[in-house]
Order: C-alpha cells, then structure tokens, then sequence
C-alpha cells in the first residue's frame, strides 16, 4: 500500500490534541511494510536527502488515509532508502471526534473538586501541629474542696 | 415521617448546591421567625455570622397548598407555586443578602421578580459577594407523602420534576438523607434533677436524721476534725455509744478533695457521726457546711476548628486528640471536628469524684456531616478525688458508680480509699496505663494523679502539608469525577471513561488505543 509520507518535525507535547507546531520537511512517496497496522506502523520511504529523515520526529501519511505518528525507530537501507517505524499519535489524528465525544473526568487542570482525595499529591513527612485551648475549666490549682460523709445525718 | 427541617411548617427542604459542587450541603428555611401568613414584607430577623450581619426578609403568604408571593405589600398576580421543585436564588451583594423564589429553577434571574426570604444555610456559606448561587427547594406543602415522590437529579439540564427510581446509590433517600433528630438546647443533661437529698425536716422545720451527711470542709476544718475525733473524750464516749463496736471511726463513710470548688456548701453545722456530733472537751465540735446537691456543672467554652486547606486533607490527613483533666488523651474523628465549633461541659459528682466531659459539635456552615445544627459527639468520664485516708473500711459502695475504667483499672481503692494507701499500693500504677499509638499526645491519666497534669482541656490538630510542585494542575491534573463533553474542557485532562463517538475510518485497533491512552495518560486540549 503505498501514499504520500510527509516527514515532519513536531515541538508540540505528546498528549496535545490540537497541534499546530509541525513543520513539513519532505514529502515523498512510501508504502507500509507487510503486516504493519496503523497505531505501530513501518514504512518504507525513499528520500532525496538523507538529512530530512535525520532532523524528523514526526511524520504523516495522507491520501485516502490520513495519519499522524510520532518516530520511533530509523532504520537505513541505502543512503536514501530508509525504514521509519513510528506509534500513532491518536489524539491528534482524531482531534474532531474526541472532542465530540463525552466522558467521565478523572483529573483536570481547570474543573476539579479538592474534596476527593486524591493521592498523587504527597506530603511531607513533617506535620503541623496547633493546641487549642478551651476557655475554661471547673478544676483549680489550691486545696480545692473537702467532702467528708458521715454514716448517720443531721 | 420525612424531616424537612427545623420545625417547618410550611414543608421547605432544600436539597444540594450542585452548582457550587459542595456536597452535603443542606440548607432550610427557618420559618419559626416568620408569620408567613401576613402578606405583607416584614423583618425575620438579623443574623450575625464573623463580622458581617444579613437582615432577612419575607413576604410569603400561604393559602391552602400554594405558595402565594408578594413583592414588598403588592401581591405579584398569577404566581403561586404548587407543592413541587422550584430554583432559589441566593445573591450576595455587600453586607446583604438577597434571596429569591424562582418558578423555573434553572432560569437565569435576570429580569426575573425576586422576592425575599430567609434560608440561614445559604447565610452561613459565607458566599463571596457578585456570584449567584442555585439552589433546588422541594416544596412539600402540607402533603406528608409528597417528599417521597421526588428524587433528585445531578444534572441540571434534566427536568426537575420528573419523578426517577433511585437506581442505586446515586440519589440518597429522601428520608434518611436529610432526617436527623435535632439535639437542641434542652439536649444538655442536667443531673440536679436527679438529685435526693438526704435531709429532710419535720412539720416544725426541725432536721430529721437521715441515713448519711455530706459535709463541705475547709482545711482547717478538716484538722478539726482529726483533733476532735481522737481527743481521748470523744473516743471513750464513741465505743460506749456503739455498745463495743471494734471502731467509731467505721461512722465516717468516706473522706475526698476535689480539686475545685463546688459552690455547693452552704450554712454551718456540727458535724454529727451516727447522728450525734462529734465533741471533745478539749476541742468543742468540728463544724463544716452542708452539701447542698450532688453534681457540679461546668461549662469549659468552646473552641472552633476550621478548614486550613480547603480540601479533603482536612478531613482525612488531620489527627485530633483532645486532652481532658481526669481523663487523658483521647482521639476525634477528625469528620466530627473540623469545620466545627465544640463546646465542652464538665459534670462532676461531688460525692465521689467521678467526672463526665460531654462534648457537643456545633454546623458552622463549612462542608460536613451534620444536616442539623448541632450533635453530640463524644463523652468521656474519669475521676478527680483524691483520698483522704481515714478508716480502714469500706462503706461506700453504695455511693455511684466510679465510672473511670478508661484502662480498666480496678477501682475499688477508691471506694475504700485508706486502706488501699495504708497497706502501700500504688494508686497510680493502677491507674495510668494502656498508652495508644500516638506519640506525644497519648495516655490515660486519671484520679488523683490528674492533680499533677494540666488542668484544662484542649484540642490538638495535627496537619499534613501537601508538597504541590509547581504547576502541577497543568502536569497531573486535580481530581474531578464528573461527566463532561470534551469540547467543555481544557488543559490537561485525563479520562477515566470516555464514550468515542465519530470515530469514521478508525479501525478497532485504533480507537481502542486511544481510549486506552485518554485513560492512562490523558490529553492536553
């Protein structure tokens, strides 16, 4: 299967869904080594300067299938024959549909509720510790009171 | 029987500030201040919560099952509210506090007719002024049953009226979620009533004998005592009195210090043993004041915890102990406390020493367990006698129970007090011990030893610091659990279950993947 490989250099973060940092290097012709599928593929490009592949961390596949990955491997067949095994980068090659789609939240930078515990913070080892005094007590330094009972009463 | 708030007549229960995500929050309408039924805008009440005072204000009529409304003295035609759900809005502006009833309850107030009315839970939220706060207010009329009809919903785009089956641990029921029987402030124990007292007189106002006295004494009159009981004189006449009986001593039943004052002794008389007062020639007679009741009743203030940070680490990362005279160190549940004002009381049974601490929580509005206003939440009892050694025998079982077994240490020394010290026990090595695991803070210390321990009571809190790195809501996210559409989020977020919907051309592989990863690692929108 063969389509067009566009060698990319990507400063976006991973996890970013919606990246617009990609800047295209080359583009050239490639084809998916057998039995390759499309969240770990290998391709097979073949470049006219070897450096484009060097500088690369990124690349796409466009066509009747458009896909977006992140490098992983380079393997040099010949000075420009190259094999580029990448992982697919999912969130940006579905962007539109994930926003589209509904979830529960487990952690967010903007909504959250500090009243779950949540145990990815750690604390330290040291505590604060506070009295609190109450403001009053019936019980006195001093001879206090004498309770003598007697058998009998008058 | 449904409980919908403090004494309502009226049937108003409002349930969950969902949109300002507190849960447990319970709010009712005090409608003990208001005569509802005058039509016309009249004063509740005042309110004065930290440094700032709310007047509130109601102008609400009842008729029948309908809520009629007014806006000031002018009757606002056409609406009237059935027994159902309908929206109340709070709106802080400055100092005061604007409430209203809305018909639809998630219409937005602007140009909506508010009315006033008094809610003392929305008062004591503490709301930031310039923010509207939602509340949902189920409305029961006079209809018993009507509040079980109604469940409620989480989201606010559902239909508040439409009636839903609990479908298992979403919605609390109703009548236990919200019932609590309020301990109120005749709650307070008051053991004087309980007291007999073992005085009594004739027709002429003359003492009848009874079976026992207790005497109040000063220092110098408990030397007395001593000085008359062995004068020679008084011996000699004691043994022929009692025909033989081995020791007149065996009279006085038991002979304590209370390190306070009762303030129950009053006027002067001669002590008497075996009805008779005790006299010698050389000393006259030994005189105390009478003890006029039984139970000494303190109150030692009260003292509030409050959050610190605002989040659930003050729930459960804090430690409190509360150190009690008489009693030692104990261990709260930090869910009782903290957000709370507690008050302490002190009961003390002069005849034996036996003291109760009852500790009472008091809502102050932060987040928490109670739906009432208060609750009692612990008790814990030792004893303050020191014994005075006079006789070998032991008389006083028949006194009360000396409940402080808090290490289940034997206290039968203290009933027979002399005896135990003269044969060389050690009191309080029989009383201290069972140390808990907390450090610093624990023990048992209780009885006459608690002399040599402070003689206040107080709290101790002890906190975990977070360690938060810089900008770690962007890195790792804070905890949500909540559903939401993607396209409502930002930053970073991670999934704990996503529903993927248009997903075209994804094959299983892939969109497995990437619900995997949404839940493992998360997104950055």
């Amino acid at each position: 299967m063969t389509f067009v490989v566009n060698l990319e250099n990507c400063t976006e973060p991973v996890l970013k869904c919606s990246k617009t940092g990609i800047s295209t290097i080359e583009s050239c012709p490639g084809a998916l080594v057998n039995e390759s599928g499309l969240v770990r593929p290998t391709i097979r490009v073949e470049v006219s300067d070897p450096a484009s592949v060097e500088s690369a961390n990124y690349f796409s596949i466009s066509g009747d299938i458009v896909r977006h990955f992140f490098i992983t491997e380079k393997r040099a067949i010949t000075d420009k024959l190259f094999e580029i095994s990448g992982k697919a980068d999912l969130r940006y090659t579905f962007a539109d549909a994930i926003k589209s789609s509904s979830g529960i939240v487990a952690r967010n930078e903007s909504f959250y509720n500090m009243y779950i515990a949540d145990g990815k913070i750690p604390t330290y080892a040291q505590k604060t510790m506070n009295i609190y005094k109450f403001s009053g007590t019936p019980f006195t330094l001093g001879a206090g009171t004498i309770i003598l009972m007697t058998a009998g009463g008058l | 029987m449904p409980n919908r708030g403090v004494n309502s007549t009226l049937g108003f229960s409002c349930l969950r500030d969902y949109e300002n995500e507190i849960p447990g929050t319970i709010a009712c309408i005090d409608t003990t201040q208001a005569d509802f039924r005058t039509g016309t805008e009249h004063l509740l009440g005042s309110m004065t919560v930290g440094n700032t005072t709310y007047t509130c204000y109601s102008t609400f009529e009842m008729g029948d099952n309908v809520i009629k409304v007014y806006s000031g003295s002018t009757r606002v035609a056409g609406v009237e509210m059935s027994p159902g759900l309908f929206g109340f809005v709070c709106d802080k502006n400055g100092s005061a506090i604007n409430f209203g009833i809305i018909t639809d309850p998630y219409q937005n107030t602007s140009g909506a007719q508010q009315w006033y009315a008094s809610l003392r839970s929305a008062l004591l939220q503490g709301h930031p002024s310039g923010i509207t706060y939602y509340y949902k207010v189920l409305y029961t009329g006079t209809d018993d049953d009507l509040v079980t009809e109604y469940a409620w919903d989480e989201s606010p785009e559902l239909d508040g009226e439409a009636t839903e089956d609990n479908e298992g641990g979403e919605f609390a029921d109703l009548d236990d979620f919200s019932y609590t029987q309020n301990q109120g402030a005749n709650d307070w124990p008051d053991p004087d009533l309980d007291f007999i007292s073992p005085y009594a007189t004739d027709a002429g106002g003359n003492p009848i004998p009874g079976l026992y006295t207790p005497y109040e004494l000063t220092p110098a009159q408990l030397q007395r005592v001593g000085a008359v009981l062995y004068d020679s004189d008084m011996f000699d006449e004691l043994v022929q009195k009692l025909n033989g009986s081995s020791n007149p001593i065996s009279g006085i039943l038991r002979c304590i210090q209370l390190p306070l004052l009762t303030n129950l002794g009053s006027g002067s008389f001669n002590i008497a043993i075996f009805g008779d007062p005790i006299y010698s020639e050389n000393h006259g007679y030994a005189n105390a004041a009478h003890l006029t009741g039984r139970w000494v009743q303190r109150t030692a203030g009260s003292v509030t915890v409050k959050e610190v940070w605002g989040t659930f680490r003050d729930y459960t990362d804090t430690q409190v102990s509360i150190y009690l005279p008489f009693v030692g160190t104990r261990q709260l549940d930090p869910q009782l406390v903290v957000g709370k004002s507690l008050e302490l009381r002190c009961y003390i049974d002069a005849y034996t020493g036996d003291v109760l601490w009852l500790m009472r929580a008091y809502n102050t509005g932060v987040q928490g367990k109670f739906f009432e206003s208060s609750g009692f939440i612990g008790r814990w009892s030792g004893n303050c006698a020191t014994e005075i050694p006079i006789g070998r025998i032991d008389n006083t079982r028949a006194l009360g129970t000396l409940v402080g077994a808090v290490s289940g240490a034997v206290l039968a020394p203290f009933t027979g007090g002399a005896s135990l010290a003269m044969t060389g026990q050690s009191l309080a090595g029989m009383l201290t011990g069972g140390a808990q695991s907390m450090g610093v803070v624990s023990g048992n210390v209780t009885g006459h030893l608690g002399t040599a321990d402070v003689l206040y009571p107080y709290l101790i809190v002890q906190r975990s610091v977070p360690a938060y790195p810089n900008g770690w809501r962007g890195k790792i996210g804070a905890i949500k659990n909540e559903t939401y559409q993607a396209n409502e989020l930002s930053g970073y977020t991670l999934f704990s279950q996503i529903f993927l919907e248009n997903m075209e051309g994804a094959s299983g592989e892939e969109i497995e993947a990437l619900r995997n990863e949404l839940c493992s690692e998360g997104i950055i929108f």
